[in-house]
């Protein structure tokens, strides 16, 4: 800055003829060292210049360093004769400001002007100075440091001059190092030119003002040049306008020519503005400074420090003296080697320091997807063994007391006691004692021991960290079902009502071809409907309610087994016209010669009036109790009855063709509720309150029992291939069982809210249902796999609800149509729908 | 063309933005020029109406009834606005739309009511204005078109299924052929001139119910439909011409007179048990060659007279309860146990899957029942009309050229009647198009739809 500022004054210095003189002597040749010149123009002002205000202390820091250089050059230039070193450290700037600011002066003023006006006659006349200088550093060469700056300062600027070339270098990237043509003066002269100083004191803030304006012309803001590569213009100023290129435009001759410019070594290139900037000395400075690491060049590290005087509290040092540098030396020859060696693999670049490890980290994009990366990530981060902390002791409680309760205390006979049990069994390893005084408790001698166990359990036994299991989502805890769109088909809505009963319907039945539904009614009546028409074809009143009707399955016959009290009734139903014109089958198995025929309690009849005959009543059983349930055979011949008052013989198998009727069944500890043909084996169900006992006809034996763990069963059905069976009780439950499994539930379905009164299987499709008072019927999918490895697949499907609720009953029977996905209900309202 | 004027005003105001029409129609009674004309694009079905009926009065000076019209694009109806239809349909509002119009088809605005006994599960239309119905009365009954009962013929053990005209056009040896619930099939003369019905046979072979019968073309054959899986085709050629005449005692007594005077047969002409078919619910024999039969399996088999076998099967997704075909389209609508009736094209390559995933035959669902549908006929003589009928009470009016039907008589939908049949009647053999419709069901009703005095006509 210092020199800077001078050189503004040409004006003003110029009037000095004295200095111009002093200047004279004469160009040298441009070779010589260029720095030295402003050491030299200083040594002819500073004649006039004396009186300048330096401050003293500085004597010890004259080091021949080149941060230095640029400072102690300005007090050579002040005071060239003097042999004090003080002023050489007193920075000029500091000078001026000071002279400005206190303007007490008028003098020292003019001499400040003075001084710069020298300078300014530097331009012209430097050279001899230089000369001078050049002499006078020969001679200090010879001459010893100490005797005077001079010699300092000449082996300073030598010094710096070299380094200066190296910052050219290392600024510019300049091959053609010609510094050697530099002249200084005329280094000075463009650094006057580029600036006009004039003697106003504002001078310095309007110049710092207008270079700051200067420097952001460029209004693009921060965004890569390269972007303007290819235009005239590298930007726009403040209004908008284009900022035409100009240093980069130039083609290289241009540009070699400019390296002609004897400044050109400390030229700068301003990317921004596209513009050539001079750096000045100050800059110099400053970057060499910076380069050598040291204080810039108007800091004074070592400022004037008052010492208050001892004080016994100070915590501080006395001072505040840098470390000694000879504190960062090694010592020791070993370790002077060792840094050497160190220094030298550090220069020829075998040791490097910004060489980071990275891990550069890749991420598989068409694999499994960050998330693994995440967990990995994780894991290492977890890769630290965690302490476990070792399982807490219980703490002693009143029995360890040496003073404990009362109750605590054994008495002989729980001592005796005491020493018969197994010492593994005792409640703790001690006998309770009672202490008055602390001071008799005896020493404790299973300490060790016990200590040793603790020691051993805590090493051997391993430990593992409670990991509290966290699941953000419940879905995750269903069972991955198909969905039931997939299903299909299966009922899903009601499509037509049956009318026409007048109580509720108990029971339904589909006839094997689906063409018929037959349904009893607490209304005492029977009725037959065509589904495809709804019409009601057939009406049948009997005694009492009806219990139970049942559709023979076999398609040859036209049989319907109706129950109700303790009478089963056989009809053919007229569907096609007169009663006496059925089939050919029909007619068959149910013509015998003998009317009246009994056994095992059971009575058949075959009733001849005239009203029965043309209703289709074909025969009539009269049992002891009341029938709940009937059965039949898939062949057609055997049907079934359960009446569950009768105790021990409550299930009875009749024999249609022959008219007889026997009951094998004894065992039974709760009244048996519903029995039930397998569908292709002579095989025989039979539930009781809570157990399905399952017999082979044949062998007339019990094959197995199956545990429900149902308090009531309602209903039970056999899947049509024979090897599954549903139940459903009037606990709310229903049980799938797979016979080749377990006799054990395979599933436990608790849908219902209230008693279930009926579970069917479909006939042909893997659909089964279950209806319940709550006045739904629950449609699933169950279906039954081959191969015996894969259990049975049931899937919810439907909740159909549409019946409604009479005297707390809602559904009280349903039936499946045989081929089609349809399902029949009826209802304690006395309706029949099906749903499809 | 003032295409150019059309977009400048479209510009100027949205609202007012007209699209250029040309008028056509088939029906010459009601043809107005055909000159293109921009015609606002808000327009509906109303304003188009407007539009004609202000076109027909300035023609033609006079003041005629205004009549509501229906408009098509390209066969399709109008249904939304004019600007929707076109956006809908891809086509531009700069081109010159061609619109065919016709009368629109109204609910008829009366009906006639014949008492029945029972339920009425069947009705066939004549082309002489006669009706022939069957109940679950084991009665089968002829009515002529104003809703009178001429004759009841009583023979059947149980439920009349399906009944069929055999001959409608000699006034005086009429037949007719019913099919019941009893497995039998009867045919039955009917005498104009006396009004008296005549059992003259009883075809019985069946083993299970009879649920449907169809007529030869060359009325030389019969075709039956029955629960117990087989259709069976039965020659009644002989006893048409053989039927004699000299029994004119009335046959009110079922058992005495009537057995000694009908023929029974007991074989039939040919028998095919149809495989897996749940039975066979509907029959039709729409031209000499082709057989259609639908059954509870969800399919429509297509059969091969001669040789007595299946030519084509279509798989539905519902059982079927009435199919009928049209020759003048050569569609075949089914009436289906979900609430649709679906038309098919057995001309269709049936292997060609198509895009939405549907069979290939099929080329419309017309879905606007509440209930499963139990008949669906179409109008005689008619490429696009047929009627329907379902079990929640309501009669629906098609057109295949719209989703919606044009109309739907509801009026038993909330006594929660059921409707089994729908038929056509026409009053006078040369006017086809003016059919009527006569629908039957529980609430054992003949239903006659008509607009004028039955009387009149």
């Amino acid at each position: 800055m210092a020199i800077d500022k001078k050189p503004t004054t040409k004006t003003t210095a110029a009037k000095k003829p004295a200095v111009a003189a002093a200047a004279a002597p004469a160009k040298k040749d441009e070779k010589v060292v260029a720095k030295k010149t402003p050491v030299a123009t200083p040594a002819a002002a500073v004649k006039a210049s004396t009186p300048v205000k330096v401050a003293p202390t500085k004597v010890a820091p004259v080091k021949p360093t080149t941060t230095a250089v640029v400072q102690q050059k300005q007090p050579q230039k002040q005071q060239p004769t003097k042999s004090t070193p003080q002023p050489k450290k007193e920075p000029v700037i500091e000078n001026k400001r000071k002279t400005l600011e206190e303007s007490e002066d008028e003098e020292e003023e003019e001499e400040d002007e003075l001084d710069f006006g020298e300078i300014r006659e530097d331009i012209s006349e430097d050279e001899g100075d230089d000369e001078e200088d050049l002499d006078q550093e020969d001679q200090d060469e010879s001459e010893q440091e100490s005797e005077s700056k001079v010699d300092l300062d000449s082996l300073v600027e030598y010094r710096s001059d070299d380094e200066e070339e190296e910052e050219e270098e290392s600024i510019k990237s300049n091959t053609t190092s010609s510094k050697s043509g530099i002249d200084s003066s005329e280094d000075e002269d463009t650094t006057v030119i580029g600036k006009k100083w004039t003697s106003d004191p504002n001078q310095f803030y309007d110049d710092e003002d207008s270079s700051e304006d200067e420097s952001l012309v460029n209004r693009v803001g921060n965004i890569p040049l390269e972007w303007y590569e290819d235009y005239d213009h590298i930007g726009y100023d403040v209004d908008g306008n284009k900022i035409m290129k100009t240093e980069s435009n130039k083609d290289s001759i241009d540009k070699f020519l400019d390296q002609a410019d004897p400044n050109f070594w400390r030229t700068v290139y301003d990317k921004v503005n596209d513009k050539n900037v001079l750096l000045s000395p100050e800059d110099m400075a400053l970057l060499k400074n910076i380069q050598n690491r040291q204080f810039p060049p108007d800091y004074d590290p070592y400022e004037f420090w008052y010492d208050p005087g001892p004080n016994p509290d100070s915590i501080h040092p006395m001072h505040n003296a840098p470390r000694p540098k000879r504190s960062f030396f090694p010592h020791g020859t070993d370790e002077e080697r060792e840094i050497r060696r160190l220094t030298k693999l550090i220069r020829a670049g075998w040791i490097t320091f910004d060489k980071k490890d990275k891990k550069t980290h890749t991420y598989d994009i068409w694999g499994e997807g960050a998330k693994t990366d995440e967990v990995e990530l994780n894991q290492d981060k977890h890769k630290a063994i965690t302490r476990i902390p070792a399982p807490k002791q219980r703490l002693p409680g009143n029995v360890e007391s040496f003073n404990p309760p009362e109750e605590y205390l054994l008495t002989d006979n729980e001592m005796k006691a005491w020493h018969l049990m197994d010492p593994r069994e005792r409640p703790h390893n001690f006998i309770p004692q009672k202490y008055n005084f602390l001071r008799h408790i005896p020493t404790y001698n299973k300490l060790i021991k016990e200590r040793f166990e603790r020691c051993l359990d805590l090493y051997l036994c391993p430990r593992t960290k409670k990991v509290k299991q966290f699941t953000k989502d419940a879905n995750q805890f269903l069972p991955k079902l198909p969905k039931p769109q997939d299903l299909r088909p299966f009922p899903s809505h009601e499509e037509i009502q049956f009318n026409g009963h007048t109580d509720r319907v108990r029971t339904i039945s589909v006839s094997p071809n689906g063409q018929w539904l037959a349904s009893g009614s607490n209304d005492n009546t029977v009725r037959i409907w065509e589904v495809s028409s709804t019409r009601c074809v057939y009406t049948l009143q009997v005694d009492n309610e009806v219990q139970c009707v049942a559709w023979n399955p076999n398609p040859l016959f036209n049989i319907l087994a109706i129950a109700h009290n303790n009478k089963v009734v056989i009809i053919t139903p007229p569907l096609y016209g007169p009663a006496n014109l059925q089939t050919a089958d029909t007619e068959r198995i149910l013509t015998k010669p003998d009317a009246h025929s009994s056994s095992k309690n059971v009575d058949w009849y075959a009733p001849s009036d005239s009203a029965s005959v043309e209703k289709g009543v074909r025969l009539e059983l009269h049992l002891a109790f009341k029938v709940v349930n009937i059965t039949w055979h898939f062949k057609g011949d055997y049907f079934s009855t359960t009446s569950p008052e009768e105790g021990s013989k409550s299930v009875k198998i009749h024999h249609l063709s022959k008219r007889a009727s026997q009951s094998p069944f004894r065992r039974s500890k709760t009244p048996n509720q519903v029995s039930k043909f397998h569908p292709t084996k002579p095989i025989f169900f039979v539930a009781d309150q809570n157990i399905i006992r399952v017999y082979d006809l044949m062998k007339q034996e019990l094959i197995k029992k199956l545990i429900t763990g149902c308090r009531y069963i309602s209903s039970i059905d056999i899947h049509p291939g024979g090897d599954n069976v549903i139940m459903s009780g009037y606990d709310k439950k229903v049980c799938w069982f797979d016979l080749d499994l377990s006799v054990k539930p395979y599933k436990v379905l608790n849908y219902h809210k209230l008693a279930v009164r009926k579970v069917i299987y479909h006939p042909t499709l893997p659909l089964f249902a279950s209806c319940s008072d709550d006045l739904s019927i629950h449609i699933f999918h169950g279906m039954v796999y081959d191969d015996l490895l894969q259990n049975a697949l049931i899937v919810p499907l439907k909740i159909l609800k549409t019946h409604q609720s009479v005297n707390d009953l809602g559904v009280l029977d349903i039936a499946f149509h045989p081929k089609q996905p349809w399902i029949f209900s009826s209802g304690a309202d006395s309706t029949i729908r099906l749903y499809i | 063309m003032d295409t150019t004027t059309t977009t400048k005003e479209n510009k100027k105001n949205k609202q007012e933005s007209k699209v250029k029409v040309r008028f056509i129609t088939n029906d010459p009674n009601i043809r107005v020029t055909d000159t293109p004309l921009a015609v606002p694009v808000n327009l509906g079905r109303l304003g188009l109406s407007e539009v004609i009926n202000h076109l027909r009065n300035s023609e033609e000076e006079e003041n005629q009834v205004t009549k509501p019209f229906d408009f098509l694009i390209n066969s399709k109806f109008i249904r939304t606005s004019l600007d929707k239809h076109i956006k809908n349909a891809n086509l531009t509002e700069e081109d010159v739309i061609t619109i065919e119009y016709l009368e629109a088809i109204t609910e008829p605005k009366k009906e006639k009511e014949c008492q029945h006994d029972d339920w009425i599960s069947c009705v066939e239309g004549g082309l002489n204005g006669l009706i022939v119905s069957g109940s679950y009365d084991l009665g089968v009954r002829v009515w002529d078109n104003s809703g009178n009962l001429l004759s009841t013929g009583t023979g059947h053990l149980a439920g009349v299924k399906s009944v069929a005209w055999i001959n409608d056009k000699n006034q005086d040896a009429l037949s007719f052929v019913s099919a019941s619930l009893d497995k039998t099939i009867r045919l039955w003369n009917f005498s104009n001139t006396d009004k008296i019905i005549k059992a003259t046979a009883v075809l019985k072979e069946h083993t299970g119910t009879v649920e449907s019968v169809s007529i030869s073309p060359d009325r030389q054959k019969i075709m039956s439909g029955s629960m117990d899986s087989t259709i069976k085709l039965w020659n009644i050629k002989d006893l048409n011409s053989s039927t004699p005449n000299t029994s004119t005692q009335t046959s009110k007594k079922r058992k005495a007179a009537a057995t000694e005077e009908i023929h029974t047969i007991t074989e039939s002409l040919a028998s095919v048990t149809v495989p897996n078919s749940q039975g066979v619910t509907t029959v039709s024999w729409p031209t000499q060659f082709q057989l259609i039969s639908g059954s509870m399996d969800h399919s429509i088999r297509l059969w091969d007279l001669n040789t007595m076998s299946v030519s084509e099967t279509i798989h539905t997704p519902s059982p079927l309860h009435d199919v009928s075909y049209t020759v003048e389209s050569g569609l075949i609508v089914s009436a289906h146990a979900d609430r649709t009736i679906r038309i098919w094209d057995p001309r269709l390559n049936n292997t060609v899957v198509t895009a939405e995933g549907g069979h290939p035959m099929q080329t419309q669902s017309l879905i606007s029942h509440k209930k499963w549908v139990s008949s669906a006929k179409w109008k005689p003589n008619s490429k696009y009309h047929l009627c329907s009928t379902s079990l929640d009470g309501s009669i629906k009016y098609w057109d295949i050229r719209t989703k919606i039907p044009l109309y739907s008589i509801d009026r038993l939908t909330e006594s929660n009647e059921k409707l089994f049949c729908s038929t056509w009647i026409t009053d006078k053999p040369a006017n086809i198009d003016q059919s009527l419709m006569v629908s039957g069901g529980s609430d054992s009703k003949l239903r006659i739809y008509h607009d004028d005095d039955l009387n009149n006509k």
